[in-house]
C-alpha cells in the first residue's frame, strides 16, 4: 500500500487503465450505439405485446445537435423484456427508454387487463416515473405514426400538448407514478387521457412538399379503467368536470349565459381544488379557489366596458362548475368506478367505518358540496 | 494502530450527516413500504429517535476518550471484535445495495462483479488515507450536496397526495413495529464515528451549530423523504427501487427531455462511497487493535468484503433476506449497546483519572509542604541561632 502511495501517479494511471478494461468487459454500450426512444406505444395482438418505439436517428453531432430524424420500430413478443430485445436487434442499436417522455397505451391493453405492464415500467430503474401516460382511442402505433406539424414528431408533439406551459380546463395529465399509485389502491379505479388523431391540412413548408397528409392530436376525452379493465369514456364536458376537480389549472374557458342574455366566456386564470370528507354528514366537499375574467360586457349604468361577473353571473358560473363535477360522480356511479376515489378518501379519514364505506351503496349516499371562491381579475 | 483520526467538529458533523442520510434514502423506503405500508414514515421517526440517542452516546465517548488507543484490553478487545463483526455484516448488506445501484444507473445490464473490483481499490485507498481525510472529504461533499438539494428544490415538479399517509396505525401499530424491528440493519449508523477524536473548530459558530444542524437537517431530510415517497407513490411504493433516484426525476427539466437526474445519481453514489469507507474504516481500526499493520488490516477487510459480495451475497435480494434474518438482532444489540458500555467506561475512566490526578496533587502538595516545612525549620533554626548570638 505504501508503495502505491509513493508512486501515486503510476497508481492513478494503472487505475484508469483498469477502469477502462472494466468498462469494456461489462459491455457498456456507447452513446453512438444507442437507440434513444422518445416515445413508446403498446398494443396487444392476441396474447402478444406489440411494442412500438419512436427512436431518434442522430445526425452529425449526436442526438443533442437537434434537427434529427425519427423512426418507429415495432416488435411483438409474449413479454416486455423480449420486445425490447427484439427492437434492439432490429435496429442494431441498444434501445434506451430512460429519455422517453410518453407511453401510449392501446385500448387493447386494458381490454386484456395487462396491468402488469405498468408494474414493469415502474420497477424498471431506467424508466422515468414522470413519463406521461395516454390511452390511444384505437391503436397506439397509429398515434406514433401521425404526421404532426412542421419539424415535429408525434411523441414530442403529444408530450407538449399533455404538459403545456399553462394547463387548461379539460386537460388531464397523468404520469406513470400517478397511474400506478391509483392502480395499487383499492379496486384500482383510475383514469387517463384519450388521444385521437384529427386530420389537418399538410404543411405549407416548401421543404415538405411531398407530405400529402398531416395530423394533430385531440386530448379532450378521458378513459376510465380499473382492475377489471376498460370501463368507459368521459366525454368533453365530463372531462372538463374531472379536470376542474382534480387538476391545478392555469387556463381555459367555460361558457355561461350572461345577464345581458348572451353567451359569455369565463376565462379561468387559475384554479386549485382541495377535498374534504365529512363522514357524519356523508358529504364530499370540494373547496375551490378560482381566479377568473369574463369576456367583455357593459355596465348598465354608464354603458362602459366591464370584465368581471356580476353576482347573478357568478351564481350561474358556480352552478355550471358544480353541475360538471356532479355529472362525473353520477357517471362513475353508473359504471361502477369510483373515479374521484371518494370511498378511499372517506376510509382514510374514518378507517373504523371501513365495512360501511367500501359498499357501492355508500357512494350513492354521498352528497357533493362545492365551495367555490371566485376571485375576479 | 490508526492515529490520524482527529477531526474538527464541523467535519464530524459532515460525517454524521452522511451516515444519517445516505442508505436510508435508497432502497430502504421500498423495503419499509413492503413491511410497514403507509406507516413506514412512523417507523422511520421512531428509528431516527433511537439514532439520535445513539449519537448522543457516541459523541459523549469521542469527546472523552480515544478508545482505540486505550490500554485496557479486558474491556476494549471484546468490543473491538464485536465492532469488527457488525461492520463486516453491515458493509456486506449496504455494499450490495451500492453495487446494484451502480449497475442499474450507470451501466446497461444487471449487477456485475467487475463493479466490486472497481470499488475495492477506491474504498481501500480512502480507508488507508485515514480518518481525517474522510472527515475533510465529507465536509467538501456536503457543499456539493447542498447545491444539489437547492437545485432539486427549485426545479421540483411533482403531484403528491398527502392523504396517502392515512390511515395511521390502522392495525394498532403492528405494521409500524414490524417496520422498526425488521430494518435495524439500516440504522445505528454512528458506530464508525467512535473511532474519531473531535477537536473544536476555530470558528465559534461552527462549534455551536454544526452538529445540531447536521442531525436536525439530516434526520429531517430522511423523514421528509419517507413522507414524500409515501404521499407520491402510495401503495405502489413497493415497486420503486431507489427512492432518492426516482424522486429526483420529478423536475421541470425531466418533464421536457426525459430522465435528467445525473446530478442526484452521482451525488448519492459519492455519499455511499463515503459511508462505506467509514464502516470499513471502523472494521480495519477494530482489526488493527489486534494486527499492528494497518495495510494488512485494510487488505484483509477489503478482500473479505469483496469475496463475500462476489461469491455469497451476489444479488441485492439475497442481501435483504440476510439483513432481515436473525442477524439483525445481533447487529442491533451490538450497535445500541456498545456505545452505552463505552459511555459507562468513559465515565469510569474520567473518575479514575480524576482520582489519579487527586492522588498526584496530594503527593505534589505533601512534597511541597515537606519542602516548605524543612525551609521554615531551617529559617527558624537560623533565626534562633542569630537571636542567641545577639
Amino acid at each position: 500500500m505504501r508503495f502505491l502511495i509513493k508512486y501515486k501517479w503510476v497508481a492513478i494511471i494503472l487505475a484508469l487503465v483498469f477502469v477502462f478494461i472494466i468498462d469494456t468487459m461489462v459491455f457498456n454500450v456507447s452513446i453512438i450505439n444507442r437507440g434513444v426512444a422518445i416515445g413508446l406505444g403498446i398494443d396487444m395482438d392476441g396474447d402478444e405485446i406489440e411494442l412500438t418505439a419512436q427512436i431518434v436517428l442522430p445526425k452529425n453531432g449526436g442526438v443533442s445537435s437537434g434537427g434529427n430524424n425519427f423512426i418507429n420500430y415495432t416488435a411483438k413478443a409474449k413479454d416486455m423484456e423480449k420486445t425490447i430485445d427484439l427492437i434492439s436487434a432490429q435496429s442494431g442499436l441498444e434501445l434506451s427508454i430512460s429519455h422517453a417522455t410518453v407511453i401510449i397505451i392501446g385500448k387493447s391493453v386494458f381490454e386484456k387487463k395487462r396491468f402488469d405492464l405498468f408494474d414493469f415500467f415502474l420497477s424498471d430503474d431506467k424508466v422515468n416515473d414522470n413519463i406521461l401516460l395516454v390511452m390511444a382511442e384505437d391503436n397506439a402505433k397509429d398515434i406514433l405514426k401521425a404526421k404532426v406539424p412542421v419539424g415535429g414528431v408525434s411523441s414530442y408533439q403529444l408530450s407538449n400538448q399533455l404538459r403545456p406551459e399553462k394547463a387548461p380546463v379539460g386537460l388531464i395529465t397523468v404520469t406513470l407514478k400517478d397511474f400506478a399509485m391509483r392502480l395499487h389502491t383499492g379496486n384500482g379505479d383510475n383514469y387517463l387521457p384519450i388521444v385521437s388523431i384529427i386530420p389537418i391540412d399538410p404543411s405549407t413548408d416548401q421543404s415538405k412538399d411531398d407530405q400529402k397528409e398531416a395530423h394533430c392530436f385531440a386530448l379532450n376525452k378521458t378513459a376510465i379503467v380499473n382492475k377489471d379493465g376498460y370501463k368507459g369514456t368521459l366525454d368533453i364536458q365530463l372531462t372538463e368536470g374531472l379536470s376542474i376537480a382534480k387538476m391545478t389549472l392555469q387556463d381555459g374557458v367555460l361558457q355561461i349565459k350572461g345577464s345581458d342574455n348572451r353567451d359569455i366566456s369565463i376565462h379561468i386564470v387559475n384554479s386549485k381544488a382541495s377535498i374534504k370528507y365529512d363522514y357524519e354528514k356523508h358529504v364530499y366537499r370540494i373547496k375551490m379557489t378560482m381566479r377568473t375574467s369574463r369576456s367583455e360586457g357593459r355596465h348598465e349604468s354608464n354603458n362602459s366596458y366591464r370584465y368581471d361577473m356580476d353576482s347573478e353571473e357568478m351564481e350561474d358560473f358556480r352552478a355550471l362548475v358544480t353541475e360538471r363535477v356532479q355529472a362525473v360522480i353520477d357517471y362513475s356511479i353508473a359504471i361502477g368506478v369510483d373515479v374521484f376515489s371518494i370511498k378511499e378518501g372517506f376510509y382514510r379519514v374514518n378507517p373504523k367505518h371501513k365495512d360501511e364505506i367500501m359498499t357501492d351503496k355508500f357512494l350513492s349516499s354521498i352528497k357533493l358540496d362545492m365551495d367555490i371562491k371566485i376571485l375576479q381579475r | 494502530m490508526l492515529n490520524n483520526n482527529v477531526v474538527y467538529k464541523s467535519q464530524f458533523a459532515s460525517m454524521s450527516f452522511i451516515t444519517i442520510t445516505t442508505f436510508k434514502m435508497a432502497m430502504l423506503p421500498k423495503y419499509m413500504a413492503s413491511v410497514a405500508g403507509r406507516d413506514s414514515w412512523l417507523s422511520v421517526i421512531v428509528l431516527m429517535a433511537l439514532e439520535i440517542m445513539m449519537y448522543i452516546a457516541v459523541y459523549y465517548v469521542v469527546r472523552r476518550i480515544n478508545f482505540q488507543e486505550d490500554k485496557n484490553k479486558l474491556i476494549i478487545a471484546p468490543i473491538m471484535i464485536l465492532i469488527l463483526l457488525v461492520s463486516l455484516v453491515r458493509v456486506s448488506v449496504l455494499y450490495s445495495e451500492m453495487i446494484n445501484y451502480t449497475a442499474t444507473t450507470l451501466f446497461d445490464h444487471n449487477r456485475s462483479n467487475f463493479i466490486v473490483l472497481a470499488f475495492a481499490p477506491v474504498l481501500a485507498y480512502l480507508v488507508y488515507k485515514g480518518g481525517n481525510v474522510l472527515g475533510r472529504l465529507s465536509e467538501i461533499l456536503l457543499y456539493v450536496l447542498i447545491v444539489v438539494l437547492i437545485l432539486q428544490a427549485m426545479l421540483i415538479r411533482m403531484d403528491v397526495d398527502w392523504t396517502n399517509l392515512l390511515p395511521i396505525m390502522v392495525d394498532n401499530g403492528e405494521d409500524m413495529f414490524s417496520g422498526i424491528y425488521m430494518h435495524f440493519m439500516w440504522f445505528g449508523d454512528f458506530m464508525p464515528l467512535l473511532f474519531f477524536s473531535v477537536v473544536d473548530n476555530k470558528t465559534k459558530a461552527l462549534n455551536k451549530l454544526s452538529i445540531p444542524l447536521a442531525l436536525t437537517i439530516g434526520g429531517g431530510l430522511v423523514v421528509l423523504l419517507f413522507l414524500v415517497f409515501t404521499a407520491a407513490y402510495g401503495d405502489a411504493g413497493v415497486m420503486v427501487n431507489y427512492a432518492f433516484n426516482k424522486l429526483a426525476v420529478f423536475n421541470k427539466v425531466s418533464a421536457l427531455i426525459g430522465a435528467s437526474n445525473a446530478l442526484s445519481v452521482t451525488t448519492w453514489l459519492i455519499m455511499a462511497i463515503m459511508q462505506l469507507s467509514l464502516i470499513i474504516y471502523s472494521a480495519t481500526s477494530a482489526l488493527s487493535y489486534f494486527i499492528k499493520s494497518k495495510s494488512v488490516a485494510i487488505l484483509l477487510v477489503i478482500t473479505t468484503v469483496s469475496l463475500v459480495e462476489i461469491f455469497w451475497i451476489q444479488k441485492v435480494d439475497r442481501a435483504y433476506v440476510f439483513a432481515i434474518g436473525w442477524i439483525k438482532w445481533f447487529v442491533a444489540s451490538v450497535q445500541y449497546i456498545v456505545p452505552i458500555i463505552l459511555v459507562v467506561y468513559a465515565k469510569y475512566r474520567a473518575k479514575n483519572t480524576a482520582n489519579e490526578d487527586d492522588k498526584e496533587l496530594c503527593e505534589q502538595s505533601s512534597n511541597i509542604n515537606s519542602v516548605q516545612n524543612k525551609s521554615t525549620k531551617t529559617v527558624s533554626e537560623h533565626t534562633g541561632k542569630s537571636e542567641a548570638n545577639a
